[in-house]
């Protein structure tokens, strides 16, 4: 294994663990808080749900990959 | 955690977790991974008719990290994804069809079981011994070529047929292609999807380098970036009929994130052949999945 690879490991491993703690945070604040308001919206209305949820899932997306990003960035200056 | 649309208890770290080595993949190798989440979602206890939509959905969010990611390093020819989804989804629409109509037929699970092994079994056989002789060429001859491919007689009497209109496909490196040709392949690999209960990437990508002639990395990104739109089209008709928990797919999507993004990055150490080598076990797992199925009697849908 060469060193570029083993540095790139280690940051990957770096990353992990900090996306992770923030993963954790992130599911027990935010996603805690939406579940029942998200539920009322299922029962009441499929239509809007649907639309609902496509637009969480897409912008989680967009800010995960924003997160990582960053996280990365930051970690690859050091 | 409890999850009230689908009205269970999932643990949110098992999802997250599953996400992760479902991400890991997709953005590797440029699949949505439905044959290994789907069986994984059921087995943590997801009621069936929630698993491929909510799967789906996750599939959405996981595919928007991967391919920017993919884009970021060049590997996406936007053009080409977004002609070849128009095949795709009239492709998984007929496939669909395909299965309404036979139905009532007693075998159709068994036939499309057995057809659908064939299928994984010819696909892994293939690009595994393509990759090899891509490989050993490459260390024998010392081609600098990164993208170096074996088999390349198909694509070429593909991009030789002119029928008007003709793409240029700069970011493929292809030249001149008939936007029929592209419309067929995105066709018939959406069928083969639609047919089978897929989402596809495991023969698209295949289908990206054997037929179009793309190179690897770009096959791969490009099949993450029509994901995104077939995987949400998929998303939106399982979400009308009320069979996607979007909380569960959120949950997983906080692990499939950041594998995504791992496993997009992966791709930039290793060359066309290589990953192609790795990939052509991705089918057989698939086919060994359903092979259980079939044995135990049991059908997954995923």
């Amino acid at each position: 294994m060469d060193s570029i690879k083993e540095l790139t490991f280690r940051e990957l491993g770096t990353e992990l663990v900090i996306y992770g703690i923030l993963m954790f945070v992130y599911t027990l604040t935010v996603l805690s808080f939406l579940i029942d308001y998200v539920h009322n919206i299922y029962k009441a209305d499929l239509l809007l749900y649907t639309f609902l949820a496509l637009a969480l899932i897409l912008g989680q997306g967009v800010l995960m990959e924003g997160v990582s990003t960053y996280i990365r960035e930051k970690i690859e200056e050091r | 955690m409890f999850f009230p649309i689908s009205d269970i208890h999932v643990s949110a770290i098992a999802l997250a977790l599953l996400g992760l080595i479902v991400g890991l993949l997709g953005g590797f190798f440029g699949v949505g991974g439905g044959f290994l989440a789907g069986p994984m979602m059921y087995v943590l206890g997801v009621p069936m008719n929630f698993v491929v939509g909510t799967d789906l959905a996750h599939m959405t969010g996981k595919s928007v990290v991967a391919a920017k990611r993919h884009r970021t390093l060049g590997h996406v020819d936007m053009k080409l994804g977004f002609l070849m989804v128009m095949g795709t989804i009239v492709g998984i629409e007929l496939g669909a069809q395909m299965v309404e109509l036979l139905h009532s037929w007693a075998f159709l699970d068994l036939v499309n079981g057995v057809f659908y092994v064939i299928l994984l079994f010819s696909i892994s056989l293939f690009v595994m011994w393509e990759s090899r002789k891509s490989l050993k060429t490459k260390s024998s001859e010392a081609l600098p070529a990164k993208e170096a491919i074996s088999f390349k007689t198909v694509s070429r009497r593909i991009q030789s047929i002119k029928i008007p209109p003709m793409i240029n496909l700069p970011e493929s490196g292809i030249e001149n292609l008939s936007l029929w040709v592209i419309l067929l392949v995105g066709v018939v690999t959406g069928f083969l999807a639609g047919l089978l209960g897929v989402g596809g990437g495991f023969i698209r990508v295949p289908a990206l380098v054997y037929l179009i002639g793309c190179p690897t990395h770009i096959a791969i990104g490009t099949d993450l970036f029509e994901i995104i739109i077939s995987a949400s089209y998929g998303t939106v008709t399982h979400s009308l009929k009320g069979n996607v928990d979007i909380m569960m797919a959120l949950v997983m999507h906080t692990g499939a994130a950041i594998g995504a993004s791992i496993g997009a990055s992966l791709t930039k150490y290793l060359t066309g052949p290589n990953i192609r080598f790795y990939f052509s076990f991705l089918p057989l797992i698939g086919a060994l999945v359903m092979i259980y199925a079939l044995i135990s009697g049991g059908v997954i849908n995923f």
